[in-house]
């Protein structure tokens, strides 16, 4: 687990996620937009960004099915990756549940974009470039149950995740996957999830967010 | 009692010396079984240390899901400890979870798994090492289950992230005081971030803190590869560190992760040197899990949460609807309350149930920290155990059975406590009467332990309308104690009881007794003229520095009386519900309240409002967050409605919502919450990872219009279908709803429920429907 300061370079692939995540398109009133904004320097000052990885250079038990093993077959080392915003943001998030319903909605969701921002950013300092693609389980058919299986390589304990029973991560805002390299920059086109994704966009250089 | 009076030596990391034997250092527990030889060569290979630490981190029931028992590997491990010839450290680590209401674990069952292995292991033990634990809560658990099995020194040590906060964010200063009160031997750090951000958490810790202080640091960060840490710091440098740490104060040390015989043969220099001995001023306080309060200095404690005189808080009560009450919390709060009075004495509620349920549910969204207040033991007891830092009890009395039934919990998990200067003679007249009383209670606490600086005096005030001359014995009592040191509270409002224009007194008479040291006075916060009273005393008395917190404010009560203005006449209550202005909404209810009847309101403001609003969205001009604040709004209005009205008949039906057993996840469930509300149902929000006894006890009683279960993950579809069986055993008559990500009207049908809704509006116009046909 390594110290590292967040500060969103990619600002506007952040407030692209949260339009997303907030179900509104990019022709919605300037309050929302500001919203986003507000949340942003909400998340920054009380999440605590933690990500932690290991390099796995075999293909472990778990892994060797569909949909992951057509992805590892051809890497000669991938890893297992976790990452969290903290247990403050779920705080606070229950906390609006009880006083602003509407500022609820979007930390829960600018965080969500946040967290994968965050995430992206840190994965292209540490890896060095643009060509990693992380992938949770529970897309693509994958099967949710191996996140419970992918923790026990990483000590996500160490960074405060709990994978619960029923496969969910606390805190809410937390990922469990795993990163593979593409031999090229990343787009919809070479997107482990091109064949079904409601988010697909059809320009071959083009990412959904 | 654990004697600390020279440096001790620790041992190092187990788990990364077993990968050398060739071990994952995951199996490193059923090792002490399987393999008793290479445990008992690795402890011996610490042969400098003093203790043995057994190999027993991550040993419960709750983390530990191996093929041995829990006893034999117990006594495995002690054994193999025992061949080093040492004093042996009982090592025991969290379970892996996290502890309700952030996660689904109780506090109980932490506890139960800890005190499994306490059971196990007392007779054979020196001391119990609690090491890596990342939530006060947790550790709280683990060292009342140590405390209430046996007598054995604990030593608790935690781990800090770059902010010097333990995961769930407790700060240094919050841990010191809240395992110093709950009575360890010594407290340290171990593990956690690199030795930059571990230096600061030590230097702070050791600069605060009376009790011994132990570090074990990894040896720096590790690089994880193929699921194994690889660690590189140098031995120098590691050295270097533990002399550093020595040098503010700590007297034990020993390694975490990545540390080996060699690094702990090199540190073994300092073993048996003297402690450097730090001057610091001891202060008291009072804590939740992440905010402190220093009880010497002015704290203000809200009274507000109190259902006497307060009918909204009443009726909360006895609906269970405790949204209601921890809304009361954090208005409190933002309005600058330091404390957090909570009492809920009503003749029809269990307090021994619903205290300790309200106060973990107000923990759970507010940092504030709270005062316990119940004359029922149980519940005083039950709420000091699953409070989560350092409360304060209110109160003890002078009467020996209150200081006989009420000290030994205070010292058990080191309360501050307020006493009342009264006894069985009742309320004396005088003021030296008063004193002989606090002298008596003094001397009490001291024959129970406890640190008379963590003792409040109320010097009880009565009402002036009907014991006027008690009001200066009052001011007198307070003067005497504050001149001997001592901090003094109390109930403010007291004093005008049965008179007119109360606030007025009340401002007054707490800026009289400021002058006279009052240190804790509990009020309403929310009251202008208490806020003036001590905002103009802060500055009189010399706390507000420059007068700065006084011109600020005053700026700021101009800003406000301006924007106020401008809002309050252009604003209908339309308006304001179809922008999703909640800010003024209760005034402008309040105004149209006075030109129209309560029918009027609803008919032709709030629900026109919610129809241009539902249109809107529904043409795709509005998104779904203002849909929300839009709703939020109309929710305040029927809220406001409701407490000037009797409007209960009004309310168009009661829906119990929950999120089910196993599930945590709740946006979806509040998004319908506010909707709903915001619609003129009256909603029962039983919260998340909620169980079928819990929504079986509130159908029955609530016999509701409809219940909305909701759940994020096909994992915890069972619970839903358990849930709904069980309410069609009871002949349910309420409508069952079900929704979720993963939902669908197939689905729902399967499980035997009665709708599916695909969101929060669907879910509304099926209500509607339903309640019409």
């Amino acid at each position: 687990m390594k110290d590292w300061k967040v500060s969103l370079k990619n600002y506007s692939k952040y407030q692209q996620l949260s339009l997303k995540y907030l179900q509104c398109d990019k022709n919605t009133d300037n309050s929302i937009i500001s919203s986003i904004d507000d949340a942003y320097y909400q998340i920054d000052k009380i999440s605590n960004f933690k990500y932690i990885y290991t390099k796995m250079t075999k293909c472990i038990s778990v892994l060797n099915k569909e949909p992951y093993k057509k992805y590892i077959k051809s890497q000669s080392e991938y890893y297992i990756v976790a990452a969290t915003l903290g247990i403050q943001i779920d705080k606070e998030i229950s906390k609006l549940s009880n006083t602003d319903p509407g500022k609820m909605f979007i930390l829960d969701s600018c965080s969500s974009a946040y967290l994968e921002t965050a995430s992206d950013e840190y994965e292209n300092t540490q890896f060095n470039n643009n060509s990693m693609f992380r992938f949770c389980p529970g897309y693509q058919g994958s099967n949710i149950k191996d996140i419970y299986q992918l923790q026990n390589y990483l000590n996500v304990d160490k960074i405060g995740i709990e994978v619960m029973k029923s496969n969910l991560l606390v805190p809410s805002k937390s990922i469990i996957g795993l990163l593979f390299k593409l031999n090229n920059k990343k787009s919809c086109n070479n997107c482990i999830m091109n064949k079904n994704c409601n988010f697909k966009v059809n320009d071959k250089n083009a990412t959904c967010w | 009692m654990l004697h600390v009076d020279k440096i001790i030596l620790f041992d190092g990391a187990f788990g990364t010396e077993l990968e050398k034997y060739g071990f994952d250092s995951k199996d490193a527990i059923d090792i002490n079984i399987s393999h008793p030889e290479i445990v008992q060569r690795i402890h011996k290979s610490y042969k400098d240390s003093q203790y043995t630490t057994t190999n027993t981190f991550g040993l419960n029931s709750l983390k530990y899901n191996g093929n041995n028992k829990i006893k034999d590997i117990c006594k495995a491990a002690i054994n193999n400890a025992k061949t080093t010839g040492k004093k042996i450290a009982f090592d025991i680590g969290p379970t892996g979870c996290l502890l309700k209401p952030l996660g689904t674990t109780t506090f109980d069952q932490a506890y139960m798994a800890f005190k499994e292995v306490v059971e196990y292991s007392q007779n054979d033990i020196d001391v119990y090492l609690l090491e890596t634990f990342t939530d006060l809560y947790e550790i709280k658990a683990a060292i009342l289950a140590i405390k209430e099995t046996c007598d054995k020194p604990i030593i608790a040590s935690m781990s800090f992230d770059k902010k010097c906060r333990t995961l769930t964010g407790s700060p240094v200063e919050i841990v010191v005081n809240t395992l110093t009160s709950l009575g360890v031997d010594a407290i340290g750090a171990n593990c956690g971030s690199d030795m930059k951000n571990f230096d600061l958490c030590i230097k702070k810790m050791c600069d605060i803190s009376k009790l011994p202080i132990i570090v074990q640091p990894n040896r720096g960060i590790p690089q994880y590869i193929n699921g194994k840490s690889v660690y590189d710091m140098s031995i120098d440098l590691f050295e270097s560190y533990i002399k550093k740490f020595l040098e503010y104060g700590v007297s034990i040390i020993g390694g975490c992760c990545g540390t080996n015989p060699e690094i702990i043969n090199r540190i073994s220099k300092y073993k048996n040197n003297a402690i450097i001995k730090k001057d610091f001023k001891e202060n008291v306080y009072v804590n939740s899990s992440t905010k402190i309060r220093e009880l010497n200095k002015i704290t203000i404690c809200g009274e507000r949460i109190n259902p006497t005189g307060n009918k909204k808080i009443k009726n909360a009560l006895l609906d269970s609807n405790y949204s209601a009450i921890i809304n009361e919390a954090i208005i409190q709060s933002d309005a600058g309350a330091d404390i957090l009075d909570v009492n809920i004495g009503l003749g029809e509620i269990s307090e021994e149930k619903v205290l300790p349920i309200l106060i973990q549910k107000i923990q759970e969204v507010v940092d504030t920290p709270l005062q316990i207040d119940t004359s029922d033991i149980k519940a005083l007891e039950k709420s000091l155990r699953y409070y989560n830092g350092v409360p304060i009890i209110n109160s003890v009395c002078g009467k020996a059975d209150s200081m006989n039934n009420i000290f030994p919990l205070a010292y058990k998990y080191g309360a501050n406590i307020i006493a009342l200067l009264l006894d069985e003679d009742g309320i004396p007249k005088t003021c030296e009467k008063r004193l002989k009383i606090a002298d008596k209670i003094i001397k009490t606490a001291k024959e129970y332990k406890i640190d008379t600086n963590k003792i409040i005096f109320d010097c009880l005030i009565l009402s002036a309308g009907t014991s006027q001359n008690l009001v200066k014995e009052c001011l007198k009592t307070i003067q005497v104690l504050s001149s001997k040191g001592y901090k003094t509270t109390l109930g403010i409002s007291n004093v005008s009881y049965g008179l007119p224009n109360r606030k007025t007194i009340n401002g007054y008479f707490l800026s009289m007794a400021l002058a006279c040291g009052l240190t804790m006075p509990i009020i309403n916060p929310l009251d202008d003229k208490i806020k003036e009273a001590l905002l103009t005393s802060n500055v009189l008395l010399g706390h507000d520095n420059e007068c700065k917190t006084w011109i600020s404010a005053q700026n700021s009560y101009n800003n406000n009386i301006v924007s106020k203005t401008k809002k309050h006449t252009k604003q209908t209550l339309k308006d304001a519900i179809v922008n999703g202005n909640s800010q003024n909404i209760t005034e402008i209810v309040n105004k149209s309240i006075r030109d129209n009847d309560k029918l009027e309101i609803i008919n032709n403001s709030i629900i026109p409002a919610l129809d241009i609003v539902g249109k809107k969205y529904e043409q795709g001009l509005l998104f779904l967050p203002q849909l929300m604040s839009s709703a939020n709004a109309a929710k305040i209005a029927f809220e406001e409605l409701s407490n000037n009205f009797s409007i209960t008949d009004q309310y168009k039906g009661t829906i119990i919502l929950c999120t089910v057993k196993g599930d945590v996840h709740d946006i979806g469930k509040n998004i319908c919450k506010v909707i709903i509300q915001s619609h003129g149902f009256k909603v029962i929000d039983l919260g998340k990872d909620v169980s079928t006894e819990e929504i079986i006890e509130s159908y029955n009683k609530h016999k509701p219009f409809a219940i909305g279960l909701s759940a994020l993950m096909t994992s915890t579809l069972p619970s839903m279908e358990e849930s709904i069986k069980a309410l069609k055993t009871k002949s349910c008559k309420s409508k069952i709803f079900v929704g979720g990500a993963v939902l669908s009207s197939e689905i729902a049908k399967n499980i035997g429920a009665d709708y599916y809704t695909k969101d929060a509006i669907d879910f509304v116009e099926h209500l509607n429907k339903i309640r019409k046909s």
